[in-house]
């Protein structure tokens, strides 16, 4: 999973977009709270806010970068290593500024309520304020100093009156320094303002920071501003919230010192990879300290023994990973115990001799020299022979070489080593005489506020960060593997996945032989077979790799468990083990002891034991003055009598609770015993106090006399249960051997003691095997006390006679787990569905392939199979089609004869007839000749053929020129010339013989030459005819009188066209009329029409120019109607003529600014305050046989005013195909052209008309005549 | 490198025409909006080409044709018009010049160059 967010990310950053926006800001590390480095190296401060804001405005990527002091950041912008100094007032003529960034107040101190005189003393640390202090204070005398601390000094001593600097950088070092002293302080008229700033060569720098900068909330300013220099709650409570734990003179002591720490190689304890960087257990409790404190550390790597005697030579401040001993508390300053380690004895597999430290007695035990536990060792084991080794490696290999019978090491760190380096040969045995020591950071005593700060720094590391550290090393020495924590292989099964390809190749080779062998298979039929073992490949490795996964995800929730488990056992343990130190607080206590003798001399003098009671309350409440939670006690003989309680109800009385009495029993035999709440059996009470009892032992005898049993409400104990937690709904919960809950559920209410560890009258898995007193863990899921599917891990605490559980349910366990394996198996169920469609595809296509394939060479077989009978027979055949085709060709009309080019080898009988001879023989002797060319007319024109052409023989060129070409010749036979047409062929299987026809054309070429005579007068006639319509279309100039521009386009398909346009000037020089007509057809029956509309047209304006009427077009259109009708006698609906045309008339008034329209079948489109408008026309057309003579048209008036267009055109130019699909250029295209270009002059508009047109057309074929008008007011 | 002057009143042919004498290789000198304003390029620049519009305010292209026929007859002239009838082509027969038919195609115009060069 890992692994596919790593490539995500990959192929993410790969697509990112480019970072090139990007400018460096020179950085001052120590102008806080302006601009400073924080403890973890970044830049941070007020101006580094607002440079981040910019950041964000701007989209620029900033990057601060520190320089030692103010002046290398200026020189760094002015040698241009870096664009941006972040913060300064501008002083040099190099510098360029931006906009103000900030203010800052000059101030003068003084301390509170002291009266100045005029000879004032003022300090100051720059030369600019004092400056301006002589300035303000003429007399003054100025003393300089170096830094704050000196002025301060001296400011407090009386020895200067005032100091004078800037408001914000004072009252952080104050407060900083934990300066109590209040100060009055006076405002200097002078500020200082702070302007981001560059050399001026980059100066387009600073407009882009302003631009940016201007932006930014001005809000937004005032706030960051507020919540770094925040006057009312004190300045920069940001910067010291991080540190709130620490105080100030500690944070200045951490800023201005660099520790060394000493560091062996005593994994995973403590060790450094690089030799830099600090690692291990302690490791990482070493930087979260310093993560948390800003402690600045330098690593010293050696021997223990090296290290420690460094230490104590105070060249090393600290070491992290140390066991307390009295003889070291001598030199060195212990943090709290922060991490138990257990001991172990480690011996060669075959000893079985050793089984504890006893058993060592008299033998040879090696320990790493420097050792903690040797005092202890030596103390308590005189007997055993101590051999001090260098190190873990030289301990080892003394007991694996016989030299030595056990080493002594701590089990972490020597399990670590035996499983990382595969150290065979060993096994360990738990050292029960010693409890798990802990491990402390030791300081050097020169220090003592480094050690406060490592204590205070401990305590800051919360439990769940503790959880997390020890998780990583602790369960199955995780961090060892750490650099290789989750491989590919552990996903993904490369040694099987090899192994199952291996197989899959190996069956695939041996079917494709066996196939190939058997079936005669080819490489495409077998594509299927091999992509189906391809995918069944997939699948399983599919399979395999979510079940490794699915292990990966259970090793992880185990390791959790584990942790969770054994942090909380160990938290119990350091808790119980402190109570009872306390505890022995009393029984050790000489005095006490002979009164508990005497006590336990009259214990049944009831009497005597409640006279003393207020001597033992006395020793009870001192040390409940000591100890937090001890509420009650009791001091048990033992025999059991209460000699002195909390409870004086008790006193006197033998106790006899089994409980109580199994813990006095275990305490008198042990020393020592905890009692866990528990709940009588019989009579259901709930004893909810838990008890340290503690035994005292007779000085002389050394014999237990009396037990002391300190009371404690089990709150802290509930709340170390409480606090491991795994997930959401994970709890770690403790358990007494009853399999009763003594901490409280999570899920259920009122749980102390009151719920069994059963589900369905069953124990739980956990609780089954911890009352067995066996650890584990369990992540295949069991169903807990609540009935929920959970994993769990557990551990028997023997100390405390408890279980510890910890627990998680399956189903967020592996939450994320199924929603991967879901994803992982719909994506390769769809990849198998869709291969296997594929595949089916392929397979039917190539079945379909193979069947005519089959199908075509069962008909080639069959073919071969028959070829030599058809061969036979048609040898019989052709003897008998030789016969045959000679008596076709003598029946054929034309002449065909066959030659090699030069001689005739045999003719037709046609060829007979025609050179009336009556064979070869004849011919060759009447006209002398072997070859019918010699008969060709060589005197006639280029195109007929001749003896030889281009240098080849006439038969030859007509073969090799083919039958695209008409060949002709003409054969002279008695004077009277034959045109012939001649084809040629090579005759199959004779190489020299060539076949040639020879068809007589005489006739035809004398009708052709007649037609073409006539075509040509037609087409001379067609082209007058164009110059006679062509005087028809009006002189384009008279447009220009009456309107400002225009255009008119006109264009026949052929020479003449039945489109037309006309234009008349009427009887005065206001009035025109626009006719655009596209007759019936086109080219000459439409140009007849023309000429007919033309006539009428005529007519017409003839009548108007002598009346007075008002002109009407659709009083036009209707007289041309009827006349047309009339003319062209379409009256009745036999006739069979049928013309007429659609069409469009424009009457033009300039004076009165009108234009009437009236259309048949055509519209006028015209545009006003740039809107296009539409007048349709009737959908009538004019003087067709079926049109109606009395038809009246509709007439159309516009008000004209300057800057109208009109366009009037014919179906010409609306209908012509083109585009991609070949349709109709159509009028929403024609419309959209009109209102794109309308504004534009006619002669431009005329141009765009044309050319869309011409675009769209493309290789269309023109359909129709095209006439489009367009008119400008 | 042979120069040519276009005579149209449309900015868009006269923009068009200019690109296809510009592909074919040919230097366009200048170009004018209407009869008048051509024939005084014309004299000025003594182009090798000149084409001319017939609908032209001021003096028309037939008109412009003709002044510039008078001025210098050897001078070669493309008649470029949407508006071709008979009377138009005789005249530009006439008068030694070529006309092509708009909407102008650069093979049309390559056509004309040919011709008018033989």
């Amino acid at each position: 999973m890992r692994y596919l967010f790593s490539m995500l990310f990959i192929i993410s950053s790969l697509f990112a977009s480019d970072i090139s926006k990007k400018v460096t800001v020179a950085i001052d590390p120590e102008y806080a709270p302006l601009t400073y480095k924080s403890f973890q190296g970044q830049a941070e401060g007020l101006i580094v806010e607002f440079w981040k804001e910019w950041s964000k405005q701007s989209g620029y990527e900033v990057e601060f970068k520190f320089f030692a002091n103010w002046d290398e950041g200026l020189e760094a912008v002015k040698n241009g290593d870096v664009v941006f100094h972040s913060g300064s007032s501008l002083d040099d003529d190099w510098m360029v500024g931006s906009q103000e960034l900030y203010k800052l107040n000059t101030v003068y101190y003084k301390i509170k309520d002291t009266k100045l005189d005029n000879n004032v003393i003022i300090g100051s640390i720059d030369q600019y304020y004092a400056t301006l202090a002589k300035i303000k204070f003429p007399n003054a005398k100025i003393v300089m100093y170096n830094e704050y601390t000196p002025m301060l000094k001296d400011i407090m001593a009386g020895k200067i009156d005032l100091f004078i600097d800037d408001e914000v950088a004072v009252d952080y070092f104050l407060l900083q320094n934990g300066v109590k002293v209040k100060f009055d302080k006076l405002k200097d008229k002078y500020t200082t303002n702070v302007y981001a700033l560059t050399n001026k060569k980059n100066k387009k720098y600073i407009e882009i920071f302003n631009k940016y900068f201007q932006r930014i909330d001005k809000s937004k300013l005032l706030s960051l501003e507020k919540n770094i220099l925040n006057t009312s709650t004190g300045y920069f409570s940001t910067i010291f919230e991080k540190h709130k734990f620490l105080t100030a003179k500690e944070l200045m002591w951490i800023k201005s010192h660099t520790i060394s720490v000493g560091v062996e190689q005593w994994q995973p304890v403590i060790y450094t990879n690089t030799g830099h960087d600090i690692d291990g257990i302690c490791g990482d409790f070493t930087k979260k300290i310093v993560e948390s404190t800003g402690l600045k550390i330098d690593v010293v790597t050696g021997k223990w023994d090296v290290l420690l005697r460094d230490f104590k030579d105070n060249k090393i401040d600290l070491l992290p990973a140390t066991y307390h001993t009295n003889e070291r508390a001598k030199f060195g300053l212990y943090s709290d115990g922060y991490f138990k380690m257990k001991d172990s004895l480690y011996v060669k597999t075959s000893n079985n001799n050793i089984n504890s430290l006893e058993d060592l007695n008299g033998k040879t035990l090696a320990i790493i020299k420097g050792y903690g536990t040797i005092t202890k060792l030596q103390n308590k084991f005189p007997k055993i022979k101590l051999v001090f080794t260098n190190d873990l490696d030289d301990s080892i290999n003394r007991v694996l070489n016989g030299r030595v019978d056990a080493f002594f090491e701590g089990e972490v760190a020597a399990n670590t080593k035996i499983r990382n380096e595969l150290i065979k040969g060993l096994k360990s045995v738990p050292v029960v005489s010693f409890k798990a020591p802990s491990l402390h950071y030791f300081s050097t005593m020169k220090e003592p506020i480094l050690n406060s700060i490592i204590q205070k720094a401990l305590k800051h590391i919360s439990y769940q960060q503790r959880t997390k550290i020890l998780s990583n090393w602790i369960v199955e020495n995780k961090k060892i593997q750490k650099n290789t924590n989750m491989s590919i292989s552990d996903i993904l099964p490369i040694k099987e996945s090899l192994s199952i390809l291996f197989v899959f190749l190996l069956i695939i080779y041996i079917l494709f032989k066996y196939l190939k062998k058997k079936e005669n298979i080819s490489l495409n039929s077998f594509i299927p077979i091999i992509v189906s073992i391809f995918l069944i490949f997939a699948v399983l490795i599919t399979v395999l790799a979510v079940r490794n996964l699915e292990t990966v995800q259970k090793r992880e929730v185990e390791s959790l468990l584990k942790a969770m488990v054994q942090v909380t056992n160990e938290a119990l343990l350091e808790w119980f083990s402190s109570q009872q130190f306390s505890s022995a607080y009393i029984v050790n206590n000489s005095s006490l002891l002979n009164d508990i003798k005497i006590l336990e001399e009259h214990r049944y003098d009831m009497k005597y034991l409640k006279s003393h009671q207020v001597m033992l309350d006395k020793y009870a409440k001192k040390m409940h003055q000591n100890f937090r939670n001890k509420r009650t006690y009791f001091i048990v003989s033992k025999d059991y009598i209460v000699l002195g309680s909390s409870d004086k109800s008790m006193i006197g009385k033998k106790v006899k609770n089994t409980y109580i009495l199994s813990a006095i029993n275990k305490a008198l035999l042990k020393g020592y015993s905890y009692l866990m709440p528990f709940k009588n059996a019989k009579n259901d009470k709930l004893y909810y106090n838990q008890y340290i009892m503690t035994a005292w032992n007779d000085n002389v005898t050394n014999e237990p006399i009396a037990i002391y049993a300190t009371g404690m409400k089990p709150k802290t104990m509930l709340d170390i249960a409480k606090k491991g937690r795994a997930g959401q709904s994970g709890e770690t919960y403790f358990v007494n051997k009853k399999a009763q809950f003594i901490s409280h559920s999570r899920f259920k209410n009122n749980s102390f003691l009151n719920i069994d560890l059963k589900y369905n009258g069953e124990y739980t898995k956990a609780v089954k095997v911890a009352l067995l007193k066996n650890n584990g863990v369990d992540v295949n899921g069991y169903l807990d006390y609540r009935g929920v599917s959970v994993f769990g891990s557990w551990v028997y605490n023997e100390e405390l006679d408890l279980i510890i559980i910890s627990e998680i349910d399956k189903n967020e366990a592996m939450n994320s787990f199924k929603n991967l394996k879901i994803t992982v198996y719909s994506v390769v169920i769809s990849i198998v569905l869709f291969t296997i469609l594929l595949m089916v595809f392929i397979v039917w296509y190539a079945n379909k392939n193979k069947k005519v394939l089959e199908k075509n060479n069962k008909e080639l077989e069959d073919l071969s199979i028959n070829l030599e009978i058809k061969v036979q027979d048609k040898t019989k055949d052709l003897s008998k089609q030789n016969e045959f085709i000679q008596a076709l060709l003598d029946s054929q009309e034309q002449i065909i004869l066959t030659t090699d080019g030069d001689i005739i080898k045999s003719v037709n009988e046609t060829f007979l007839e025609f050179f009336k001879v009556s064979s070869i023989k004849n011919f060759q002797e009447v006209y002398d000749a072997q070859c019918v060319c010699k008969t060709f007319n060589e005197e006639a024109s280029q195109e007929y053929l001749k003896t030889i052409m281009n240098g080849e023989s006439w038969i030859d060129y007509v073969i090799s020129k083919g039958p695209d070409l008409n060949h002709k010749v003409i054969i002279t036979i008695d004077d009277v010339d034959f045109t012939f047409s001649v084809t040629g062929t090579n005759l199959p299987g004779n190489n020299n013989l060539k076949l040639a026809v020879f068809t007589d054309i005489t006739e035809m070429e004398k009708a052709k030459l007649e037609v073409e005579a006539i075509n040509k007068h037609t087409k001379e006639s067609i082209e007058y005819a164009s110059l006679i319509q062509g005087a028809l279309i009006p002189n384009n100039n008279i447009f220009r009188k009456y309107f400002k521009e225009y255009f008119a386009i006109w264009h026949p398909k052929d020479l003449v066209g039945g489109d037309i346009y006309l234009f008349e000037e009427l009887r005065s020089d206001d009035e025109c009329l626009l006719m655009v007509i596209d007759c019936t057809g086109h080219g000459v029956p439409g140009a007849f029409v023309t000429m007919l509309v033309k006539a009428i047209e005529r007519q017409l304006t003839a009548k108007i120019n002598h009346s007075d009427e008002d002109v009407s077009p659709a009083k036009i259109l209707s007289i041309f109607n009827r006349s047309m009708k009339h003319l062209l006698k379409q009256e009745d609906a036999d006739s069979v003529s049928n013309a007429g045309f659609d069409g469009g008339i424009i009457y033009y008034n300039k004076k009165d600014s009108i234009i009437k329209y009236a259309g048949a079948e055509t519209p006028l489109f015209y545009t006003r305050d740039n809107e296009l408008k539409m007048i349709k026309g009737d959908r009538y057309s004019v003087g067709y046989k079926k049109c109606d003579a009395n038809y009246e048209y509709k007439e159309h008036i516009i008000e004209v005013k300057e800057g109208m267009n009109f366009y009037l055109t014919t179906d010409g130019y609306l209908d012509q195909n083109g585009g991609k699909k070949g349709f109709c250029f159509g009028k929403r295209r024609f419309k959209s052209l009109i209102e794109e270009y309308h504004m534009e002059t006619m002669a431009d508009q005329q141009e765009v008309f044309l050319n869309e047109l011409s675009e769209y057309q493309d290789d269309y074929e023109t359909n129709d005549d095209i006439t489009l008008i367009g008119l400008k007011i | 490198m042979e120069k040519v002057l276009i005579v149209d009143d449309s900015r868009i042919s006269r923009n068009l025409i200019e690109k296809i004498f510009v592909e074919l290789d040919y230097e366009v000198v200048d170009k004018a909006v209407d009869g008048i304003d051509g024939f005084e390029k014309f004299k000025l620049l003594k182009p090798d080409f000149i084409t001319i519009d017939i609908e032209m305010p001021k003096l028309d292209g037939i008109g412009l044709m003709k002044l510039i026929k008078e001025y210098d007859n050897k001078v070669k002239v493309i008649i470029i018009s949407s508006t071709v009838n008979s009377q138009i082509i005789q005249e530009v027969i006439r008068l030694g010049a070529f006309v092509v038919k708009k909407p102008l195609k650069k093979e049309r115009l390559l056509n004309a160059i040919k011709l008018l060069d033989r």
